[in-house]
């Protein structure tokens, strides 16, 4: 019964939050992802910060993707995620995802590329994502909330 | 901490019976009787499937199908790189024959157009989560692929599957609408023809299983929830085949480096298990991770460029090479351009053994003139657009020339003496 307990609890910690991280959130958020979370570090609780301060939480999606999110200050600036699918953007872009969506349709494409890589490539929002079926990686920040002088790619975030 | 639980216990039920009562007094309204509400339930599948290592038998079945680049006069713009073949689906003895399904060594099952001719006649069973039907969500980096999970017996050349797999049909007119989880990514719906860029896609990359988003969708009350049966999701029909089921061979002729009208090559099935699919001591074997990071790919290191490309792969599903290089001139689009070929030298290093690798070399040069001529097989053109550092995508342009197999994850072969289990790649 301690058990049950206990593990509602955890339940009802994340339904009790008002919102949920995403790019440009705040940390303080568990990030959802349209499906259920099968694991959840949060930003307290991570085991290895990056430099110069940054936060860093990790979830795992039902879908098995892995969505690590860097923040400064208490705000979301970066995220980058791995798995066998694809993340659901609408979440964890945030306020960003409808600029992300327009610039995807806006993007150039040779003929049939439509099984391609995506790097975009905006004054507020840059995102990448690469792989092939069952191997999918990629990542996004927003450059106006990028602490000073960071090394992207000490995070594995695709400039 | 003991007594956090009790505490979060309660806030969480409180949101849940507020929610409760609005649910109640929003259906007692008496309005006009609505459509009953359609929703689709996530469903789980593994991360990644470990077969049990397996050997394929000899074989004399013809195991041999045509492969050709060309334009495929349905599809309404240029169909460059794209390789096709001729499949057929069935239903026990009846089957419909589907042409330009194109070769995708980058993902794993036969997906086909739900309203190309004869399919629906099909009536093929569907696949379902106690009784609600199983759909999928195939996600590929441009766009999703939304339609209905089927058993169907596929047969390929001389090769069929020794029972019915999953496969998906996708597009046409499916009664359930896609969820946001499965649009947001890259928002475009391509389980078309235009999409696909054929009439569907035969997905015989190295892992068995295409362990996509799946859902339970259904009118309500909707009883689809929790886990898939690994027998359920869409399937290799490779490993499915009765015979030669440990891998295939795609072999592209050499064409010019201005581009070529088209090209005619070869998918052969199965590794060593008949003479013309040995694994000659000519290839070069890549065997790539079944699990973690590195998963399916090999890493890259291209003379003259700084960095290494730990997330390659080769993918004949991808119609250019989508890499990122310095020095290289781009039209405005990102595309590669040089007027006179420029040739790009490297190596290719396998994740699980690094005294495994290959030596690699590919051109790029500007195809405009060649794909506004007409042209639709090119081995040279390549594009930054898209392109992520540290990511090669040695797309079907690197096929020309090349005998590139995908062995099965879990296939046990040999080289000669040295023993090999899949997945792995071979280049010669």
């Amino acid at each position: 019964m301690v058990r049950v307990l206990r593990s509602l609890g955890v339940l009802g910690f994340m339904v009790s939050l008002k919102g949920w991280a995403a790019l440009g959130g705040s940390d303080q958020q568990v990030p959802q992802e349209g499906f259920p979370l099968t694991s959840y570090v949060p930003a307290h609780a991570a085991s290895a910060t990056p430099p110069g301060g940054i936060r860093q939480q990790t979830v795992e999606t039902l879908q098995h993707v892995v969505v690590t999110e860097y923040s400064s200050h208490g705000t979301v600036f970066a995220l980058t995620w791995s798995g066998p699918t694809l993340p659901d953007a609408s979440v964890f872009l945030g306020s960003y995802f409808p600029q992300y969506q327009q610039s995807l349709q806006k993007r150039p494409l040779r003929p049939g590329a439509y099984r391609a890589p995506i790097a975009l490539h905006t004054p507020a929002l840059v995102v990448h994502a690469s792989g092939h079926m069952g191997a999918y990686q990629g990542s996004a920040y927003a450059p106006a909330l990028l602490p000073a002088g960071l090394d992207l790619s000490l995070i594995g975030v695709a400039p | 901490m003991k007594t956090l639980p009790l505490k979060f216990f309660l806030r969480s039920l409180i949101p849940g019976v507020f929610l409760a009562l609005t649910a109640c007094g929003g259906g007692g309204g008496g309005g006009p009787t609505a459509a009953p509400p359609q929703t689709c339930n996530a469903l789980t599948v593994p991360a990644t499937t470990i077969p049990t290592p397996f050997t394929a038998a000899s074989s004399s079945t013809s195991n041999q199908v045509p492969v050709t680049v060309e334009q495929y006069a349905a599809v309404n713009y240029p169909s460059m790189n794209m390789p096709y073949v001729t499949v057929q689906v069935c239903h026990g003895s009846q089957c419909v024959t589907v042409d330009h399904v194109i070769v995708d060594t980058g993902s794993y099952g036969l997906r086909v157009r739900a309203d190309f001719p004869g399919i629906s006649a099909l009536n093929l069973p569907a696949v379902t989560n106690g009784t609600v039907p199983v759909t999928e969500c195939a996600q590929f980096l441009g766009g999703y692929m939304w339609g209905g999970i089927y058993q169907a017996t596929v047969k390929v050349g001389g090769e069929t599957t020794a029972n019915p797999i999953p496969i998906q049909l996708v597009g046409g007119q499916y009664p359930f609408t896609p969820p946001g989880s499965c649009t947001s990514n890259a928002g475009t719906d391509i389980g078309n023809l235009d999409g696909i860029g054929g009439n569907g896609l035969l997905g015989v990359g190295v892992f068995l299983h295409d362990l996509s988003p799946y859902y339970a969708c259904a009118s309500s009350p909707n009883t689809g929830s929790g886990n898939l049966a690994l027998t359920s999701v869409v399937f290799n029909p490779v490993a499915a085949f009765s015979s030669d089921n440990n891998g295939v061979v795609l072999t592209l002729p050499t064409v010019n480096s201005q581009g070529q009208f088209t090209a005619n090559g070869t998918l052969t099935f199965g590794i060593n298990t008949q003479t013309n699919n040995s694994l000659a001591t000519s290839y070069s074997v890549l065997p790539v991770p079944a699990s973690g990071p590195n998963i399916g790919n090999f890493t890259a290191s291209l003379n003259g460029q700084t960095g290494t490309y730990p997330g390659s792969f080769f993918d004949s599903g991808s119609n250019l090479y989508f890499i990122p290089l310095t020095g290289v001139p781009t039209n405005s689009n990102g595309d590669y351009n040089p007027q006179t070929l420029m040739t790009i030298t490297g190596t290719a290093t396998s994740f699980v053994n690094s005294s495994n690798t290959t030596p690699l070399s590919f051109g790029l040069l500007d195809i405009s003139s060649g794909l506004s001529n007409g042209d639709r097989a090119f081995n040279d053109s390549g594009t930054s657009n898209g392109a992520t550092a540290g990511s090669a995508d040695f797309g079907l342009p690197y096929f020309y020339g090349h005998s590139i197999i995908n062995g099965l994850n879990g296939a046990q072969v040999t080289q000669g003496s040295t023993p090999f289990t899949g997945p792995f790649y071979a280049v010669q």
